[in-house]
């Protein structure tokens, strides 16, 4: 009789043991959860932060190549064309005065095209396949290096962010192509894809040994700028074989 | 039948209500078998009961138990390998749920046969499936993708019940013949416990599930 009357109170006690058990194992995998959950949210904020500081040193950096660039312009092209006026009002002269009109309207020109490219938001404005080729342009018309673009197929990231940092990355690379390669020619292809979009930027000059060791800080701005986009680059270069920069821009 | 026998046989039938009820917005897909399984459960448990109490004069259903510890372990091992994504632990589920089938076939035939409780299978299939909710509790904890609420999971609820019901009940199939008071009232007592506390579990499972899919696309 004595043990009928335990037995209940034992499997109660059980019952409410197991159900206590299984309520801390809940509670320790919420609290796994909840740590989970903050560790996420934290390394997305950091990311968030790393993404607009980029965007943020990838607009400063455009306004002073830009600066840059028109100061060059300024000195070597408007400034010889009004020296030149100057030199030619200096000696009085009736046969002059159309070459005096004709200069002038060159420097006008020269200036308006100028204001064109002082325009800081200009990466905001035009599409990514008109920025590349105006400063495609650019490198053409200063007569060292022959540049080429082929633009395959509608290729424009939606977010203006992205497209200001794949920019920002194009002008390294020519940038780069500029300082060392000594190349001829610079061969810019965009093609349309459908997991995105492929830039590849070819050049035939000297190349260099791919050593993660003694990558500059250039290179080190491309990849980081790369993985905060999503994307992915390659290079592949030999010494005396050029350069080839592969860049896959995810659909953004 | 008592009628602690019936609120179960209840509760397992609401369970598979609820399920049916709630099985669009479940995921994986695999949880969708679910409901299924549970109004299977009611049935044959209904009719080895009804068997047992009411058609005869407590003859043993036995049988019935044994036939459908093979159905539910086939069953809990095809969800197990469905619901975790590491290559090496579903090569692991598949291959230890071969060796049970094979050593259930071997145990019908050879050792303990159909009329008796095959405990040996039962002990077995109450290991695996706990060894199984471990590997699946391991990929939770260490899965960093996942950033799923584990109580607004039903797969966390269901693997969480029958890894509580699978050990407790085992412990104590195992430690049967050591109970020093009245064992059939006293393990009978706590099965329904366990019992109760695993399709609650379900129950509640079904109930809190969200589905993280659905909320994931673009308004």
């Amino acid at each position: 009789m004595e043990s009928a009357d335990f037995e209940p109170w034992i499997a109660i006690l059980f019952a409410s043991l197991m159900l206590l058990v299984i309520g801390f194992f809940m509670l320790a995998m919420l609290i796994v959860y909840q740590k989970k959950k903050t560790k996420h949210y934290k390394e997305q904020q950091q990311l968030k932060t790393e993404y607009e500081q980029s965007v943020l040193k990838a607009k400063v950096e455009i306004r002073e190549e830009t600066l840059k660039y028109v100061g060059l312009e300024l000195h070597d092209n408007v400034g010889q064309l009004l020296s030149l006026i100057k030199l030619y009002l200096s000696r009085p002269g009736t046969e002059q005065k159309t070459d005096v009109k004709q200069l002038i309207n060159q420097a006008i020109m020269d200036i308006r095209k100028l204001s064109q490219d002082l325009n800081i938001n200009r990466v905001e404005q035009y599409s990514l396949s008109d920025f590349i080729e105006q400063e495609l342009n650019k490198v053409h018309k200063a007569g060292i290096v022959k540049t080429w673009f082929d633009n395959e197929g509608f290729c424009e990231p939606s977010n203006a962010q992205n497209r200001l940092m794949i920019s920002r990355i194009f002008q390294e690379c020519i940038n780069n192509i500029l300082k060392h390669a000594e190349a001829k020619n610079i061969f810019v292809k965009l093609v349309a894809e459908n997991s995105g979009c492929m830039l590849h930027i070819a050049d035939d000059g000297a190349g260099f040994q791919i050593d993660a060791a003694h990558m500059g800080s250039g290179l080190i701005n491309i990849y980081d700028r790369v993985k905060l986009i999503g994307g992915d680059i390659q290079i592949a270069s030999t010494i005396d074989n050029g350069t080839t920069i592969k860049l896959r821009i995810p659909h953004i | 039948m008592d009628s602690y026998t019936i609120i179960l046989f209840l509760l397992i039938f609401l369970g598979g209500l609820i399920g049916f009820y709630k099985s669009k917005s479940i995921t994986p897909p695999v949880l969708k078998l679910f409901p299924y399984f549970l109004m299977m459960q009611f049935s044959y448990q209904l009719i080895a009961s009804l068997y047992s109490f009411v058609f005869t004069n407590f003859k043993s259903n036995y049988p019935i138990f044994n036939i459908f510890y093979l159905i539910n372990f086939v069953f809990f091992s095809f969800l197990f390998s469905q619901i975790i994504s590491a290559k090496w632990k579903r090569i692991f589920i598949a291959i230890t749920a071969i060796i049970w089938v094979v050593f259930y076939f071997i145990n019908l035939f050879h050792i303990q046969g159909i009329s008796l409780l095959m405990t040996y299978s039962r002990t077995m299939l109450g290991i695996l499936v706990v060894t199984y909710s471990l590997l699946y509790f391991h990929e939770i904890l260490t899965d960093d993708k996942n950033q799923k609420n584990p109580l607004r999971d039903a797969t966390f609820w269901v693997v969480t019940a029958l890894f509580f019901f699978y050990l407790c009940s085992t412990l104590t199939i195992s430690l049967w013949n050591y109970l020093v008071i009245n064992k059939a009232y006293f393990g009978n007592v706590l099965m329904k416990i366990y019992a109760f506390i695993l399709y609650s579990m379900y129950i509640a499972g079904f109930l809190l599930h969200k589905n993280y899919l659905r909320l994931e696309k673009p308004l």
